[in-house]
C-alpha cells in the first residue's frame, strides 16, 4: 500500500482500462475504450484528437464527473470509484478545477460570485492577491458585477477559467480553455496554465484543437476513436500538425 | 405533469365547489329560497378555478420552453404560427384539465342524488367550459408575449430577476374588471338595486383586484426571492456551503415569478375556499317522509281539542302511520322572514325524528344570523320568540312551544306533523287524507317532504375547510417544488462539479422551498382577507347582504373565521416545509455530467410544440 502510494505520487492522474460506452446494441458509440494513462505531475499535458474522438468524456472521466463503464482512475495518490458523497465533494472542489467545454457559469450569479463560488461551496478563504492576479492576468476586470448572458463567448471563457483556478487546485482539467479567445487572450491564458506548473507544480489537463496551444504543454496525448493514438514529448506546432496529419492518416 | 397538476387542482376546486355552493336551493320546491345571486357566484367561483388552473399550466412551463420559443422566433416563425401551435396545445391541455375536472364533479354529482341535479350538470358544464377557454387563451397569450421583443431581449429575460413593475398591475386590473362586470350589472338590474350599487361593485371589484395585485407583485418580490436569502442569513449568519447557495442566489432567482404566481393565487383561491366553507354551509341530505297541514271541520272551524285529538287517534291507527306531532299555523314575520308555516315543538319534534328536529333547529341559528329573528304571526297574534324553518318545507320551529301558548289562550294547534312509519311508503298524504275524509275533516295545504337537506353550519366543515384548504395549497406546491428540483438539474450539476455535497444542494433546495413557500402563503392569505375585507366594506357601503363573492353567510368582520385560518395556515407552513424536504431528496446524485446533460425525452415543450 505504502509503495504503491509512493509510485502514484509522481502521477498526477492514472487511468488503467478506462472505458464509457454511450448508448446501447446497434447504436453504441464507445467514446472511450480501455484507455491506460500516465499523467505525470507538474507538466501541462494537451489531448488532441479529431472532433467526436472523446476528449470531452476522457476528461471528464478523470476529473470524476462522470462515471465510467469500466475501469479505475486516480487522482494523485486518489482513487476515485467507492468515494462517499463528502469525499467526492472535497475532491472536486479542492483538488480538481474544471473548465466546461461550454463554461457551465450559473446564469443567476455575477461573474465575481461564479468565480469565488468554489470558495464559498468548499469553506475556503478567499486570498484576495491571488483574486486580483487572475483577474488582471485573464482581463475581466471589468465583467466583474456582469451575469453571464450579458458577457462575450470569450469573457464567459475567462470567467470559467477563473473559477477554475482560484481555489489553486493540484490538478487543472480544460476542455478547449482558449477556444473562445482571440491569439492575444490565448497566449496569456496559455503562459498562465505554464507558468502554473512550472512555479505552482500544478498539473493542467487541456483538450484543445490548436497545435499552437498544444505546444505550450510538456506533453501531447493524441486521442482517436475513444484511444490513446500517441504521445508527443516537447510538442512545437509543427511536430504536433505532423503528429495529427499521421493520425489522420492511420484513420483513413 | 403539469396537466395533471392543473386537472388535480380543477377537480379539487370543482369538490370544494360542489359541496360549498346551494346550487340545490335553485331547484327546491319553495320558490322563496332560490337564490337570486347564484349567476354571480358561479363567475366568482369560475374565477378561481380559472386562474388556478390556467397559471397551473402556465407557472409550470419548464424554463427552456421561453428560450425555445425564443429561438423559433429567431429561426423565422410567425406569430400567427406560433399562436397557432399554441392554440392547438392549448385545446389539448384545456380539454385534458376539464376532463379531470369533470369526471370526478360528475361523480360527486351522480353519488349524491339530490333533487335538483339538474342545476349542478349545467353548472359542471359552464365551469369545464370557461376552464377550458382560460387554458387555450392562457397558451396563445404566452406562445405571444416573449415575441414582441427581440430574441436575445427573450433569452436574457428568462434568467434576469424580475423587478416589481407596477405595469404587471394591469392584469390584476382587467380581470377584477371582467369579474365584477356581470355581477355589477345583476346588481343594477335586480330588485332592491340601483345602477349606483352596480357601479360602486365594479370600482370596488377593480380596485380590489389591482390591490391584490399590488400586494402579489410586491410580495414575489420580497417575499419569494428574499426570503430564503434572508433565512440562510438568519440560520447560518452567511457562512457554510448552504448559506452560500441561498445568500448568493445561485439558485434563488430561478424562476420566482411563475411559481410565486401560482403559489400566491393557489393560496388565495385556498382562503377564499376555505372561508367559504367555514362560513357557509354543508349539506347532509337524509330521507324522510313526513306529511303537514292544518285540519279544519266541515263547517270552516279550526279543528281542535276532542276534534283534533280523535283525527289523531284515528290516525295512530293506522300501520302506514309513524310519529305524529301537533303544530300551529302561522305567517312569519320581521326581517326577511315570510312565508306561511306549521309551527313545531322542539321537543316534540325531536323526540319523533332527532335528526330531522337537528336541521330545524340548525336553521334557528342561520335566520338569526341572515334575517336576524324572526317572529311569528298566528293569525294576528304576534308572538316574539326565535324560531326557524327549513326551506322550503313550510315547517317552523319554537323555540319554546309553551311559551307561544301561553301568551295567548286562544292559539290552538289545529295542525299535524304526520310522519310515516317507513320512508319509502308514498301513499301517506293519501292515507291522511282519507281518514280526515273518514271523520268529515280536512286536512288542508298538506306539505309533504321526501327528503331533509341538512344545511349545517360552521363548526361542523371546518375539517372539510382545513382539507380543501390544504389539498389548494399542497398539490401545486408539490408541483413546483418537483419542477424546481427538475429544472434545476444543470444548475446542480454544475454546482457539484464545483464541490457542492449532495446534502448541501438538498438542504439548499429544501430551505429555499420552504422558505419560498411560506412567504407565498402569507402574502397570499394577506391578499385574501384583503379581498374579503373589501367585500366586507363594499356591503357596508351598498347596505346589502348580497353574497356575491359566494363566501357564504359573511358580510360582518366577525364572519371571518380566524382561528380556523390560524389553524389552516400553521397546518400549510408545516405540511409546505414537510413537502420541500421530501422533494429536495429527490435531488439525485447523478454524476455532474448527468446532470449537465440536457433533459431526456419526456419534459419536452419540443416535443409537444410539433
Ligand atoms: N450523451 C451522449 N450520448 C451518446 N453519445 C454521446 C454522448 N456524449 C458524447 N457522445 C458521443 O461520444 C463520442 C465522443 O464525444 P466527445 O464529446 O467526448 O467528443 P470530443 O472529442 O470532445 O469532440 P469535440 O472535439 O467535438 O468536442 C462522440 O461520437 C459523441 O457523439
Ligand atoms: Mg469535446
Amino acid at each position: 500500500m505504502k509503495k504503491k502510494a509512493a509510485e502514484a505520487a509522481a502521477l498526477a492522474v492514472k487511468a488503467r482500462g478506462l472505458t464509457k460506452i454511450y448508448g446501447e446494441g446497434e447504436a453504441a458509440v464507445t467514446a472511450v475504450g480501455h484507455v491506460d494513462l500516465d499523467i505525470p505531475q507538474g507538466i501541462l499535458t494537451a489531448v488532441m484528437g479529431p472532433s467526436g474522438s472523446g476528449k470531452t468524456t476522457l476528461v471528464h472521466l478523470l476529473a470524476g464527473l462522470d462515471k465510467a463503464d469500466a475501469g479505475e482512475v486516480w487522482i494523485r495518490d486518489q482513487k476515485l470509484t467507492g468515494l462517499g458523497d463528502r469525499e467526492t465533494a472535497h475532491l472536486r472542489g479542492r483538488i480538481i478545477g474544471f473548465v466546461f467545454q461550454g463554461f457551465n457559469l450559473l446564469q443567476t450569479m455575477s461573474a465575481r460570485d461564479n468565480i469565488l463560488l468554489p470558495l464559498r461551496l468548499n469553506g475556503v478563504p478567499r486570498d484576495d492577491a491571488w483574486f486580483d492576479e487572475l483577474i488582471s492576468m485573464l482581463g475581466i476586470g471589468r465583467e466583474l458585477s456582469r451575469r453571464p448572458y450579458e458577457m462575450s463567448g470569450g469573457q464567459q471563457q475567462r470567467i470559467a477559467i477563473a473559477r477554475a483556478l482560484i481555489t489553486k487546485p493540484h490538478v487543472v482539467f480544460a476542455d478547449e480553455p482558449t477556444g473562445n479567445l482571440d491569439t492575444h487572450a490565448s497566449a496569456e491564458v496559455l503562459s498562465h496554465l505554464r507558468q502554473a506548473c512550472r512555479e505552482l507544480g500544478q498539473s493542467v489537463v487541456m483538450v484543445t484543437h490548436s497545435p499552437i496551444a498544444a505546444s505550450y504543454g510538456s506533453n501531447v496525448i493524441l486521442f482517436a476513436d475513444g484511444k490513446v493514438a500517441g504521445h508527443i514529448t516537447n510538442p512545437t506546432p509543427d511536430s504536433v500538425l505532423a503528429g495529427l496529419d499521421a493520425l489522420a492518416g492511420v484513420e483513413r | 405533469m403539469r396537466w395533471l397538476g392543473s386537472g388535480l387542482i380543477g377537480s379539487v376546486g370543482a369538490a370544494v365547489l360542489l359541496s360549498t355552493h346551494p346550487w340545490y336551493l335553485d331547484t327546491v320546491a319553495d320558490g322563496t329560497t332560490s337564490r337570486m345571486s347564484s349567476m354571480t357566484v358561479i363567475l366568482a367561483w369560475f374565477f378561481i378555478l380559472a386562474t388556478i388552473s390556467g397559471t397551473v399550466v402556465i407557472g409550470l412551463e419548464p424554463e427552456s420552453a421561453i428560450e425555445v420559443r425564443a429561438t423559433r422566433a429567431a429561426l423565422g416563425e410567425s406569430n400567427r404560427r406560433a399562436g397557432i401551435a399554441a392554440a392547438r396545445r392549448g385545446a389539448a391541455a384545456g380539454a385534458i384539465v376539464s376532463a379531470i375536472l369533470i369526471v370526478p364533479s360528475s361523480v360527486a354529482v351522480l353519488l349524491s342524488s339530490r333533487r335538483g341535479s339538474g342545476g349542478a350538470w349545467g353548472w359542471i358544464a359552464l365551469v369545464a367550459g370557461l376552464v377550458f377557454l382560460s387554458i387555450l387563451v392562457s397558451h396563445v397569450v404566452a406562445a405571444n408575449a416573449p415575441k414582441r421583443e427581440p430574441v436575445t431581449e427573450a433569452l436574457r429575460h428568462s434568467h434576469e430577476t424580475r423587478p416589481f413593475r407596477i405595469r404587471a398591475i394591469r392584469w390584476y386590473v382587467l380581470i377584477g374588471f371582467v369579474v365584477s362586470l356581470p355581477s355589477a350589472i345583476v346588481r343594477a338590474v335586480s330588485d332592491g338595486g340601483s345602477i349606483w350599487s352596480g357601479a360602486l361593485l365594479l370600482v370596488v371589484g377593480t380596485a380590489s383586484a389591482g390591490l391584490v395585485g399590488v400586494l402579489i407583485e410586491w410580495g414575489i418580490r420580497w417575499g419569494i426571492d428574499l426570503a430564503p436569502v434572508a433565512m440562510a442569513r438568519l440560520a447560518r449568519r452567511g457562512r457554510g456551503p448552504v448559506a452560500t447557495l441561498l445568500a448568493d442566489e445561485a439558485l434563488a432567482r430561478r424562476r420566482p415569478r411563475g411559481a410565486g404566481i401560482l403559489t400566491a393565487i393557489a393560496v388565495i383561491a385556498a382562503l377564499i375556499a376555505g372561508t367559504a366553507l367555514v362560513s357557509s354551509r354543508s349539506i347532509d341530505g337524509r330521507e324522510i317522509n313526513i306529511v303537514i297541514g292544518d285540519v279544519w271541520r266541515d263547517g270552516g272551524e279550526p279543528c281542535v281539542g276532542s276534534c283534533i285529538e280523535e283525527f289523531r287517534q284515528t290516525l295512530a291507527d293506522e300501520p302506514i302511520v309513524g310519529a305524529i306531532v301537533p303544530a300551529i299555523t302561522g305567517r312569519l314575520v320581521g326581517g326577511d322572514c315570510v312565508g306561511e308555516v306549521y309551527a313545531v315543538d322542539p321537543a316534540l319534534a325531536g323526540a319523533a325524528d332527532p335528526v330531522f328536529a337537528r336541521v330545524l333547529r340548525s336553521e334557528l341559528d342561520t335566520i338569526e344570523t341572515e334575517h336576524g329573528t324572526c317572529g311569528l304571526d298566528f293569525d294576528g297574534n304576534w308572538i316574539d320568540a326565535p324560531v326557524a324553518y327549513s326551506p322550503g318545507s313550510g315547517i317552523v320551529l319554537i323555540a319554546d312551544a309553551n311559551t307561544v301558548t301561553a301568551q295567548d289562550d286562544t292559539l290552538v294547534p289545529n295542525a299535524l306533523l304526520v310522519y310515516a312509519a317507513d320512508p319509502n311508503e308514498q301513499s301517506l298524504d293519501i292515507v291522511v287524507d282519507t281518514v280526515a275524509e273518514r271523520l268529515g275533516l280536512e286536512y288542508v295545504a298538506p306539505v309533504s317532504m321526501t327528503r331533509v337537506e341538512n344545511v349545517v353550519d360552521g363548526g361542523m366543515s371546518v375539517p372539510l375547510a382545513l382539507t380543501a384548504f390544504a389539498l389548494l395549497l399542497i398539490v401545486p406546491l408539490a408541483a413546483l417544488v418537483v419542477a424546481g428540483v427538475a429544472e434545476r438539474r444543470r444548475d446542480h450539476g454544475t454546482l457539484a462539479a464545483l464541490g457542492a455535497t449532495t446534502s448541501t444542494l438538498r438542504t439548499a433546495m429544501a430551505i429555499e422551498s420552504t422558505f419560498r413557500a411560506w412567504a407565498a402563503v402569507i402574502v397570499g392569505m394577506l391578499a385574501g382577507l384583503l379581498v374579503r375585507l373589501v367585500v366586507i366594506g363594499y356591503s357596508a357601503i351598498a347596505g346589502s347582504s348580497d353574497d356575491s363573492i359566494g363566501t357564504g353567510s359573511g358580510d360582518h368582520l366577525d364572519s371571518i373565521p380566524w382561528s380556523a385560518l390560524g389553524i389552516a395556515a400553521a397546518a400549510a407552513l408545516g405540511a409546505i416545509a414537510l413537502i420541500s424536504a421530501i422533494a429536495a431528496a429527490s435531488i439525485s446524485r447523478a454524476t455532474p455530467v448527468e446532470a449537465l446533460r440536457p433533459e431526456p425525452a419526456g419534459s419536452g415543450t419540443e416535443r409537444r410544440s410539433r
